[in-house]
C-alpha cells in the first residue's frame, strides 16, 4: 500500500481488508459503549464534521466488511476490533447478527423534492425509493459473501403478512425483482428532463409507497461460507449516509419517519453537523454527554462523532493506536519506527541566546518602567517555577509586572504554583455546564493556562517553537480523524524524508513546530468549499481579535482567545433574518473553521461563541485550550463579508 | 427530425460559422435562439450576428448564483444593457434562473428546462442554443431537450459557442461541495444495477478545479461503483502548447494517489476542436464495449467536462451520441481581482464552432 497518511478518505478504499488495516478499535469503542442495544432498536441520527470518521464506521458495520475482518481475526492488528465487536454482540461467535446497507444521499434523492409534485407525493417516491434500494443493497451485501439466494429467507412481521405479499418477500428473486422495477420505474421520473405529470404518475402506482421496511425484522441465511455453516439470523440496518444533502423538509420527514415504534430494522442517519438546525443540535450535545437508558421514552438518539474538546485524553488514545496501524502499513518506516511518538520531541525549546538577551532586556526595562519595590518584584520572581527555562521565566515574570502595573492582586494565583507541577497537561477550561472542577484543578489550570500564554507571546514575539510533541498533534484535531491524520501526516513525511537521506529520525520541537503551521496554513489556504473566501475572511478576522488579545501585555486571559463571542440575541435575531452570513457559518461550521458554542453563560449575559477548529488554531498560532473568547457583535461578522 | 451519429456529424469552424450563421440561420424561416447574459463578451457574439434579422426569438438566461463578485455582477449587466440595446424588445427576453438551491442542492439544469419548455413552438424551424456564456449545468440540458423537442416539431437544432484564448478578467470560482449528474445525463447512473459496473472515469483536467475532481471522485467512489480506471483528457495541441503538461504537472498528487495511479492513461485532443474529443472518446467506447462484451462484464464511462469550454462541448457530443453520463461539480459563484476591463462595442471570438446535432443534415 502507498503511504496510508496521503489517502485522505476511507470511501477510497474498495477493499476491505484494506479498510480493516487502518480502522482502529478505539473509536469504535467511543461510538458504541453505553448505547449499543438502543442504536439498533431506534433511529440514531450520527452527525459529525467530514474525516470525522462517520462513513468509516458504516463501512465496518457491512457484512462484506464483517466477514473479512472474521476472516482476518486471528491477524494481530484485528484482534481488539473484532473484540470490540464481540462485545458489542455485532459479532457473536465469530459470526456477524448484522446485514447492513449503507446508501449514500447523493443527488437523486434530492433531486425528488425538485419534482413537480404534491409533498406528500414526493414522500412517496422517497420513502419507497429508499426502501427498494435498501432491499436490493442487503440482498446484494448477501451475494457479495456468497450466499445463494436461495439460502436466505426474508422474516416479516406475523401482523403483516400482506404486505409480505405485496413486496413478496417469500421468494428472493421475486423480492429483487420487484424491487428491482419500484426502484428503476421511480429512478425514470426523477432523472427524466421532462418528469410526467402528477395525474399520469398517480396512474403507475408510483405515489403509494413500497412498504419493506414496515414488514422486515430479519434475513436467516442457511449459512456464510467459510463463517457460519449453520443457520444464522442477521438484523437488517439500513444507514442513510450523507444526510445533509438531502433538502431539509425531506430530512425531517425521513426523520419522523424512522421515528415509528413498529419498524424492526435498525436505522441510521449519518449527517454533517450543519444539517441540524440549533435545537436539534443541543439535543445532540444533550444525548451525547447522557448514559443510555437514562431517559427510556426517547425515541431517537442523536450521536456525535466529534465530542467537546474537553475529552481530548480519550481521542489521544485513537490518535495513537491511529498512527501505530499506520506506521504498519509502511515497511521502510516501520523497520526503524513504531509509532510516532517516539520521533517527536516533546522537550520544551529555548530562545536562541541572542534573543533571550533582548527579552531580558525588554522585560528588565519593564520592570524599570513599573517601578515596583523591590521586595514585591522579588515576591513575584519567588512565584514563579523553578523549573522553567530562562526565556518562559522571563517571559512570565513581564506579564506579571504588568498585572501588578495594572493593579490586579496576583498573589492568590501564584500562591498555588508548586515547581512540581510545571509544564503539566495542557490547559482544560470548559464553556459547558456540568463540569465543575475542584478548586485546585482550576489552579493548576490557570497556573498552565498563564505559561502558556507566556509561550504564545515568545511565538509571536521570537518565534519560539509552541507547537510540537504527539498531544498537540492530537489536541489540534479537532477530534477529527482525518484532520489528525493530515497533520501527522505532514510530520511522517519529513521524518520519511529523513530516512532517505539517512539523517536523524528525531523531529525536533522547530521542525514539528514549522512543518505543522506549514501544513495547517496550506489546508486554510487550499479550502475549496462552498463560501470558503467569506470563511476564510472571518477566520482571519476572529484570529486577528484573538492574537491581538493574546499579545496584550497582561495577558488577561492567561493562555489568551481563540473564540469570539456575540450576544446570543444577535444570533438569534440573525438566523431569523437569514442572508449570506447564515450560509457562511453553515459551511464554516460543516468544514471545522469553527465551532458554535450557544446559549453560554457569562458575565451575567447569554453568548454564541464562535470557536476556532484546530487549523485554523495552529496557522494563526493562538492557544488550543479553551475559555478565552474576544467579544463582539454579529454586524463585525457581516463586516468581512463586504 | 434525426440527429447527429458517432459517424455523422454536421459542423462547422472558425469563420465558417459565421458564414453559416448569415447564410442559413439569417434566411431561416423562424429561429428560437437560446442564450445567456454572461461574464465575456463572446456571450453575446451570435447574438450580435443575429442581431437586425426579424425571423429570431431570443431568450435568455440570467445565471443566479448566490456569491459573485461586484465586478462580475457590473460585466453581467453591462452585457445585459448591451443586448437590451440591440435587440428589438418585441422578440427578446430574459429569465432568471437559480443555479444553487438553499441548501446547496444543484438545480441549475431542472430549473434552466423548466423554464425553456415554455418558449418551444413548432412554429420554430430552427433552435440555436448558444454554449458561450453558459454553464455547463445548463447549457446541457437545454441542448437534450431541444433534440426531443425538435424532434418533435421537426426542427432543425444547433449549438453554437464561442470563445477567446484569453479571459478579460481572471475568475475565481467557488465550487459546491458535492457533485451532481447533469441534468438529462445521468444513464442509468445510480440504479443498483449499475453497483457492478466496471466504470471509467474521464474528467476534463483544468486549472484549480482539483478541488472539483476530488468532489467527484468521493462521489463516484460513495456510489460504490467499481471504479476500474480514471482517464482524465487534457488539451494538447493548444495555444500555449505547455497547457497540457501544466495540468497533469498540478494534478500529479491526486492522479497518482487517491484518484488514479496510471501514468500513461491520459487522452490528449485539441484545446480548440470539439470533434477530437468527442471522435477521441467515441473511439475508446467502441474498444471498450468490444473488450468488454468477450467478458460479459457491464461496463460504463463517466464523463466529466470542466474548464476549456470546446473539450466540454466534445463531451456532451459524445455523452449524447453514446448515452454516456455526465458528472459534473456546479460553480457556486465568482470572484475577480481584476479591474473592471473596458467595454467592448463588437464582440469579437477567436474561436468559432457550430454543430449542427440534428435536422435535415441527417435525413438523408
Amino acid at each position: 500500500m502507498d503511504n496510508p497518511f496521503k489517502k485522505r478518505a476511507t470511501e477510497y478504499f474498495d477493499d476491505p481488508a484494506a479498510l480493516l488495516s487502518l480502522v482502529s478499535a478505539e473509536p469504535v469503542r467511543a461510538f458504541f459503549s453505553g448505547h449499543h442495544e438502543q442504536l439498533f432498536d431506534r433511529p440514531v441520527t450520527i452527525v459529525g464534521t467530514p474525516g470525522s470518521g462517520k462513513t468509516t464506521l458504516a463501512q465496518l458495520l457491512e457484512l462484506d466488511t464483517l466477514v473479512a475482518l472474521i476472516q482476518l481475526a486471528r491477524n494481530n492488528d484485528n484482534k481488539n476490533l473484532a473484540a470490540e465487536l464481540a462485545h458489542f454482540r455485532i459479532l457473536e461467535d465469530l459470526v456477524p447478527t448484522v446485514l447492513a446497507y449503507r446508501l449514500p444521499a447523493g443527488s437523486t434523492l434530492r433531486d425528488i423534492w425538485q419534482l413537480p409534485y404534491s409533498q406528500s407525493t414526493r414522500s412517496a417516491l422517497l420513502r419507497s425509493f429508499i426502501q427498494a434500494r435498501a432491499v436490493l443493497g442487503w440482498l446484494r451485501k448477501l451475494e457479495k459473501v456468497q450466499v445463494k439466494a436461495h439460502m436466505v429467507k426474508v422474516v416479516t412481521r406475523e401482523d403483516l403478512e400482506t404486505v409480505r405479499g405485496i413486496i413478496k418477500a417469500d421468494d428472493i428473486g421475486e423480492l429483487r425483482s420487484y424491487a428491482r422495477d419500484i426502484e428503476e420505474r421511480i429512478f425514470r421520473v426523477v432523472t427524466a428532463l421532462a418528469p410526467p405529470g402528477e395525474a399520469e404518475l398517480a396512474t403507475t402506482g408510483l405515489s403509494t409507497t413500497y412498504q419493506a421496511f414496515d414488514a422486515i425484522e430479519a434475513f436467516v441465511v442457511a449459512e456464510i461460507p467459510n463463517v457460519a455453516s449453520s443457520e444464522i439470523r442477521l438484523r437488517p440496518l439500513f444507514i442513510l449516509d450523507d444526510a445533509h444533502e438531502l433538502h431539509p423538509q425531506q430530512f425531517k420527514d425521513i426523520e419522523q419517519w424512522f421515528r415509528n415504534r413498529e419498524m424492526k430494522i435498525a436505522r441510521w442517519i449519518v449527517t454533517r453537523v450543519d444539517a441540524l438546525g440549533p435545537d436539534d443540535f443541543r439535543a445532540a450535545l444533550r444525548d451525547d454527554r447522557q448514559t443510555a437508558g437514562t431517559t427510556p421514552g426517547r425515541d431517537h438518539i442523536y450521536k456525535l462523532m466529534q465530542r467537546d474538546r474537553k475529552n481530548r485524553r480519550a481521542f489521544r488514545t485513537v490518535a495513537s493506536d491511529i498512527t501505530k496501524r499506520y506506521i504498519e502499513q509502511m515497511p521502510a518506516l516501520r523497520r526503524h519506527v513504531n509509532n510516532l511518538e517516539s520521533c517527536l520531541d516533546a522537550r520544551v525549546p529555548s530562545l536562541s541566546p541572542s534573543d533571550t538577551e533582548k527579552l531580558t532586556q525588554r522585560v528588565a526595562a519593564t520592570v524599570a518602567k513599573a517601578a515596583l519595590p523591590e521586595q514585591v518584584r522579588l515576591q513575584l520572581e519567588r512565584k514563579i517555577p523553578a523549573k522553567l527555562g530562562h526565556d518562559q521565566r522571563q517571559a512570565v515574570m513581564r506579564i506579571l509586572v504588568h498585572r501588578e502595573m495594572k493593579r490586579t492582586p496576583q498573589t492568590e494565583l501564584f500562591a498555588a504554583f508548586n515547581e512540581d507541577e510545571v509544564e503539566s497537561a495542557p490547559v482544560e477550561m470548559n464553556y459547558t455546564e456540568g463540569e465543575e472542577e475542584t478548586g485546585a484543578d482550576k489552579r493548576k489550570s490557570a497556573k498552565s493556562a498563564l505559561i502558556a500564554g507566556a509561550n504564545i507571546q515568545l511565538l509571536h514575539e521570537f518565534q519560539r517553537p509552541y507547537y510540537f510533541s504527539f498531544e498537540t498533534v492530537a489536541d489540534a484535531s479537532s477530534d477529527n480523524i482525518e484532520q489528525f491524520i493530515g497533520l501527522a501526516g505532514s510530520l511522517v513525511d519529513v521524518i520519511e524524508t529523513r530516512l532517505l537521506r539517512n539523517q536523524p529520525l528525531w523531529l525536533d520541537a522547530k521542525v514539528q513546530h514549522q512543518t505543522l503551521v506549514k501544513h495547517a496554513s496550506d489546508m486554510v489556504a487550499q479550502w475549496n468549499f462552498p463560501h470558503s473566501e467569506a470563511v476564510r475572511k472571518i477566520v482571519a478576522f476572529i484570529a486577528k481579535r484573538c492574537v491581538a488579545k493574546t499579545m496584550e501585555p497582561n495577558a488577561p486571559l492567561d493562555d489568551g482567545a481563540n473564540t469570539f463571542g456575540v450576544p446570543q440575541s444577535e444570533m438569534d435575531r440573525l438566523r431569523k433574518e437569514g442572508g449570506l452570513l447564515i450560509q457562511v457559518l453553515h459551511y464554516a461550521q460543516a468544514y471545522n473553521a469553527f465551532s458554535l458554542v450557544e446559549e453560554y453563560e457569562c458575565k451575567k449575559r447569554t453568548w454564541c461563541l464562535f470557536e476556532l477548529g484546530g487549523l485554523p488554531i495552529i496557522a494563526n498560532g493562538l492557544t488550543l485550550g479553551r475559555g478565552g473568547f474576544c467579544e463582539g457583535h454579529v454586524s463585525e461578522l457581516m463586516e468581512c463579508l463586504n | 427530425m434525426p440527429s447527429f451519429s458517432t459517424k455523422r456529424c454536421v459542423a462547422h469552424g472558425a469563420d465558417d460559422v459565421d458564414e453559416f450563421v448569415e447564410q442559413h440561420l439569417c434566411h431561416a424561416s423562424k429561429v428560437l435562439f437560446i442564450g445567456t447574459v454572461g461574464i465575456e463578451p463572446t456571450s453575446v457574439y451570435f447574438a450580435s450576428k443575429l442581431a437586425g434579422t426579424a425571423n429570431v426569438d431570443f431568450r435568455f438566461l440570467i445565471e443566479q448564483r448566490t456569491n459573485t463578485d461586484k465586478v462580475v455582477q457590473e460585466l453581467g449587466d453591462r452585457h445585459l444593457q448591451w443586448l437590451r440595446d440591440r435587440l428589438a424588445a418585441s422578440t427578446c427576453t430574459f429569465h432568471d434562473v437559480e443555479v444553487i438551491a438553499k441548501d446547496g442542492a444543484t438545480v441549475a439544469g431542472r430549473n434552466a428546462a423548466s423554464i425553456a419548455s415554455s418558449w418551444y413552438d413548432k412554429a420554430y424551424s430552427d433552435i440555436v442554443i448558444d454554449g458561450s456564456g453558459m454553464s455547463r449545468g445548463i447549457c446541457f440540458p437545454l441542448l437534450r431537450q431541444a433534440m426531443e423537442i425538435g424532434q418533435t416539431y421537426n426542427a432543425n437544432v444547433h449549438v453554437v459557442v464561442a470563445s477567446n484564448n484569453h479571459r478579460t478578467i481572471q475568475l475565481q470560482s467557488e465550487s459546491n461541495d458535492r457533485a451532481d449528474w447533469i441534468h438529462g445525463f445521468q444513464a442509468d447512473m445510480g440504479l443498483d444495477a449499475m453497483s457492478d459496473a466496471l466504470t471509467l472515469w474521464i474528467p476534463q483536467l483544468s486549472h484549480g478545479s482539483s478541488a472539483q475532481l476530488d468532489v467527484m471522485y468521493r462521489h463516484l467512489s460513495a456510489l460504490g461503483v467499481a471504479l476500474a480506471e480514471v482517464c482524465p483528457i487534457v488539451p494538447f495541441p493548444s495555444v500555449d502548447p505547455r497547457r497540457g503538461d501544466e495540468l497533469l504537472f498540478d494534478y500529479r498528487s491526486a492522479l497518482r494517489g487517491d484518484v488514479g495511479d496510471e501514468r500513461l492513461n491520459v487522452i490528449y485532443a485539441h484545446e480548440g476542436d470539439p470533434m477530437d474529443v468527442f471522435h477521441s472518446i467515441v473511439r475508446m467506447e467502441n474498444i471498450r464495449k468490444e473488450v468488454f462484451a468477450a467478458t460479459g462484464k457491464q461496463a460504463v464511462s463517466v464523463l466529466s467536462p470542466s474548464g476549456w469550454r470546446m473539450g466540454s462541448l466534445g463531451m456532451v457530443l459524445a455523452a449524447m451520441a453514446l448515452n454516456l453520463p455526465l458528472l459534473y461539480v456546479e460553480t457556486i459563484g465568482y470572484t475577480t481581482t481584476s479591474p473592471l476591463p473596458a467595454p467592448i462595442d463588437t464582440p469579437t471570438a477567436d474561436r468559432k464552432w457550430h454543430i449542427w446535432v440534428a435536422g435535415s443534415p441527417y435525413a438523408v
